[in-house]
């Protein structure tokens, strides 16, 4: 392994035009964490007082911002609550968790999971090592290890993003510490302040019995809210004006196949673009042409004081209908029903596709590198009968929390660490962007670039990890706010180099996900959230993939008009038959409890 | 007109098993926009070794092949090892072999009945094993299906060239050695491929019984890579569908992975050619 590191840092170093400064830099970065106690230049005494020893200085290299480097800038840690950092020589708190690990979780050369530059700082300061029990990359892959876990009884101290039907499971086995008062005891005020404003919803997936079993995973406001993304470029060739109803949307998306103004071979061009998930998704939904109508296949509406499952409702019919009639007038991809989200990608890459509903990242960058012409722009969703304009939205407390082993010694600990990283990542003064040679890379030019590496696969939830973790729902929207307010307003040669990297954005494209993320925020009115907010109940998990299917193909057999939309009503009994009752019927007891 | 339409066939059913593989490597010397614009079949767009280079560089690849082959080449010397030493007594008759019967459906009870994932893996854990190279060697060490194979084989092998090395005066480990395996190289070449390819492909068992993600090898690695995953369950930020939804590298992932176990196939090749000339000439 020497030998390959070696070789691939030197290549990378190569590879990216670095001169000698940054090496020399790197060098001394990621590997010589023990020896660089002291920040370079500056005497250090060779058996360090905490009490005399600063922060920074404790940490050396490991210590986030780079105030050394030309138009650098400092990271102002918070401050620790008492008795830390730990005396030296000090045994650290071994804690054991799961991570979630997949191509994104990246490191320096030499460190790993359990030992990078966010680890380190946590061992000196807080005295807590976390050590990996083990890791998984997809559900599956969680799902059979935590049954394992479970199943031999050897559970990790600390569990990341433990499945819905496992953690169910787990607090039935008594396996999981109930962390009620621990919560009270040791969050800080800020984040109980902060998760109180949002009610019942921060603990919906984690409470059993009144008790809470796990911190939940927070994920940004509005982030799966979809808008229309449109290519202004086609738009303008075509004189076609932004549509601001669904029947306007019809004709642009006619109009759009008809002129095939589409980059692939003749009659390849796609009016709207849609792909088999049919309800709410991360790419490509047409839940902005549904929940004008009501109704979100997969969400529980409340009618005349009952929960129902909008999938089977008399509503439906209607928004069927309409698509039905647009499939045939050819807007969507015939094999629209065949393709899966992240496949449908590849039509507005190609630039195949002119017009699709997607969360704030819609603006593609493959798009616009295979085509320089490309122009993209967002509007607001276009309106349905009687001027609805409504899209699904989701309660953004998720499922899947990050759990306790029963008997876990030192829950206070998590605690701590989350208050801290809390602190340092929402308090936007703070300056905290990583670490120097990790996370981005200084230039001849005395500029940095991204090195693609982030800090956030090295920490634990509910801040960083895989994903997005944060304690706000609003963290987001408030850094988006921020940078574009506060760091804008600096002319541009003053700013440092962090911040011209974050604002610098020659393509547009990052620049147009942040406005369409305020955009969404500033419609988020038209949410449509589903009104069942509970873990899934015992039918839903013994009968929920045979209910889904048959919506699936009910649903999409009619759209295509594979089956006739007659045939409904036999579907809504077919559903009910199959256990869909039962699903009301505890849906419905889980409603009545609540309110 | 036969053979042409024969060969004519031939010819396109090879193309057919051949494109999804020239597809994949043109993927991977692709650059990352026309491969996701799916413009690339059979020859890279806007070639690049960046997707190899980008790779490689990394690091994990690199630990995860040399599990892998170190995997293939312990686990397949050990098949081989204990498949030959189990076939060669249970070829022998029930005079020769008492209670070879006994023997018999101890290895045909183990190959027809599992205990389950959940008692296997707490086993593999009780026995320590959990995390070493030996959890994926040693719980699968006798291949029962080829221990039968083989036992076939050796029955085929005429008696009488046992007979005449044992008046000889050679032991039953001395006709093992000099009469039964130098006449079953083919039998052997074969088990030794399906023994490479089954440890070089497997991959749920690194999976489950490799906790640290370092000691992953190559199969179970790759698939942390290209497993689709479900984007909307986790949350990710922009940047993270980009990166995620490169199909290059994956491509690039997938090659690298692919191609060592290929390259053992055409070295095995002649032993294949060997075996079918030995047969007909015994015929």
């Amino acid at each position: 392994m020497p030998n390959g590191t070696h070789f691939s840092r030197r290549h990378f170093l190569k590879l990216s035009g670095t001169a000698g400064a940054t090496a020399l830099i790197a060098a001394c970065g990621p590997g010589g964490a023990p020896e660089a106690e002291s920040s370079a230049g500056e005497s250090s005494d060779s058996t360090p007082q905490t009490a005399t020893q600063s922060v920074p200085e404790l940490l050396g290299a490991d210590m986030p911002g780079s105030p050394n480097s030309p138009r650098g800038w400092t990271t102002v840690l918070p401050d620790l609550p008492e008795g830390l950092p730990p005396a030296p020589g000090q045994e650290p708190i071994e804690i054991s968790t799961t991570r979630r690990v997949d191509a994104q979780t990246k490191f320096g050369e030499g460190d790993s999971m359990e030992n990078n530059p966010w680890s380190r700082m946590i061992e000196k300061l807080f005295g807590v090592k976390l050590t990996v029990a083990w890791t998984w990359s997809s559900g599956d892959e969680a799902t059979t290890k935590y049954n394992l876990a479970m199943a031999s009884g050897d559970m990790p101290d600390y569990l990341e993003t433990v499945p819905s039907n496992i953690f169910v499971k787990m607090v039935e086995a008594n396996l999981l510490e109930d962390i009620t008062d621990a919560y009270t005891m040791y969050a800080s005020q800020r984040w109980q302040d902060t998760w109180a404003e949002y009610g019942e919803l921060p603990w919906i997936f984690t409470t059993v019995d009144g008790r809470k079993y796990g911190l939940p995973r927070v994920e940004d406001l509005a982030h799966n809210d979809n808008i229309l993304w449109y290519r202004q470029d086609w738009f303008d060739a075509l004189s076609l004006d932004v549509p601001q109803t669904l029947e306007e949307l019809h004709d642009t998306a006619v109009a759009i196949v008809e002129a095939d103004i589409g980059k692939g071979a003749p009659g390849t061009t796609i009016g709207l673009l849609a792909n088999k998930s049919f309800s709410a998704t991360w790419f490509g939904s047409i839940d902005p042409i549904w929940a004008p109508h009501g109704v979100v296949p997969n969400h529980w509406t409340e009618v005349g004081g009952e929960l129902v499952f909008d999938a089977v409702r008399e509503e439906m019919q209607e928004p069927l209908a309409l698509l039905n009639q647009w499939y045939q007038d050819g807007i969507f991809r015939e094999d629209f029903f065949t393709i899966n989200t992240s496949d449908s990608i590849q039509d507005v890459a190609a630039s195949q596709c002119g017009i699709h509903y997607t969360p704030s990242w819609g603006a593609w960058l493959d798009t616009v590198r295979n085509d320089p012409e490309t122009v993209w722009a967002f509007a607001d969703n276009p309106a349905g009968p009687g001027g609805v304009r409504a899209r699904h939205t989701e309660n953004n407390f998720r499922s899947s929390p990050f759990c306790f082993r029963k008997g876990m010694e030192h829950v206070d600990q998590i605690f701590t660490i989350t208050n801290f990283m809390h602190e340092l990542t929402e308090d936007y003064d703070r300056r905290f962007h990583g670490w120097e040679s990790h996370n981005y890379e200084w230039q001849e030019d005395g500029s940095v670039a991204a090195t693609g590496i982030s800090w956030h696969p090295w920490a634990i939830g509910p801040i960083g990890t895989r994903g997005s973790g944060m304690i706000d729902p609003r963290h987001v929207a408030n850094l988006i706010d921020y940078q574009l307010e506060e760091w804008g307003k600096i002319p541009a040669e003053e700013r440092d180099a962090y911040q011209t990297l974050s604002l610098e954005d020659p393509t547009g494209v990052s620049i147009l996900g942040k406005q369409s993320r305020l955009f969404i925020l500033e419609t988020a009115e038209q949410g449509k959230i589903t009104e069942y907010q509970s873990l899934p109940t015992p039918t839903m998990i013994e009968r929920g993939s045979d209910l889904s299917k048959l919506v699936e193909e009910n649903v999409l057999g009619m759209i295509i008009g594979e089956k006739p939309l007659s045939a409904f009503d036999e579907f809504v009994e077919q559903w009910t038959n199959l256990g869909g009752d039962l699903v009301t019927q505890e849906v419905n007891e889980w409603w009545a409890a609540r309110s | 007109m036969f053979d042409l339409g024969n060969y004519l066939f031939l010819f396109l059913f090879g193309l057919a098993c051949l494109f999804p593989m020239v597809h994949v490597i043109a993927v991977s010397l692709s650059n990352r926009a026309a491969s996701m614009g799916g413009f690339v079949t059979l020859w890279p767009l806007g070639t690049t070794f960046q997707n190899y280079l980008e790779i490689l560089e990394a690091g994990p690849v690199y630990r995860a092949f040399l599990v892998s082959v170190s995997r293939t080449v312990l686990g397949t010397s050990i098949n081989m090892a204990m498949t030959v030493l189990a076939a060669y007594p249970l070829s022998k008759s029930s005079e020769e072999l008492k209670g070879r019967s006994v023997f018999m459906w101890i290895v045909l009870i183990a190959m027809l009945f599992n205990g389950g994932l959940i008692p296997w893996w707490m086993v593999i854990r009780n026995l320590g094993l959990l995390n070493s190279l030996w959890a994926l060697v040693l719980p699968g060490a006798l291949p029962i299906w080829n221990v039968i194979l083989l036992m076939n084989f050796f029955r085929e092998i005429p008696k009488e060239l046992e007979e005449a090395a044992i008046i000889d005066g050679a032991s039953y480990w001395g006709t093992l050695w000099y009469v039964f395996l130098p006449l079953s190289v083919p039998a052997l070449a074969t088990l030794t491929l399906f023994a490479a390819v089954f440890h070089w492909n497997a991959w749920f068992d690194g999976m489950v019984l490799i906790m640290d993600n370092a000691k992953y090898p190559i199969m179970t690695f790759l698939r942390t890579v290209v497993v689709d995953m479900n984007l909307q369950i986790l949350t990710v930020n922009m940047e993270d569908i980009y990166n995620l939804s490169d199909r290059s590298i994956r491509a690039a992932n997938i090659v690298v992975a692919t191609v060592p176990i290929l390259i053992v196939y055409p070295f095995l090749q002649r032993y294949f050619i060997h075996g079918i000339r030995l047969g007909a000439v015994k015929g």
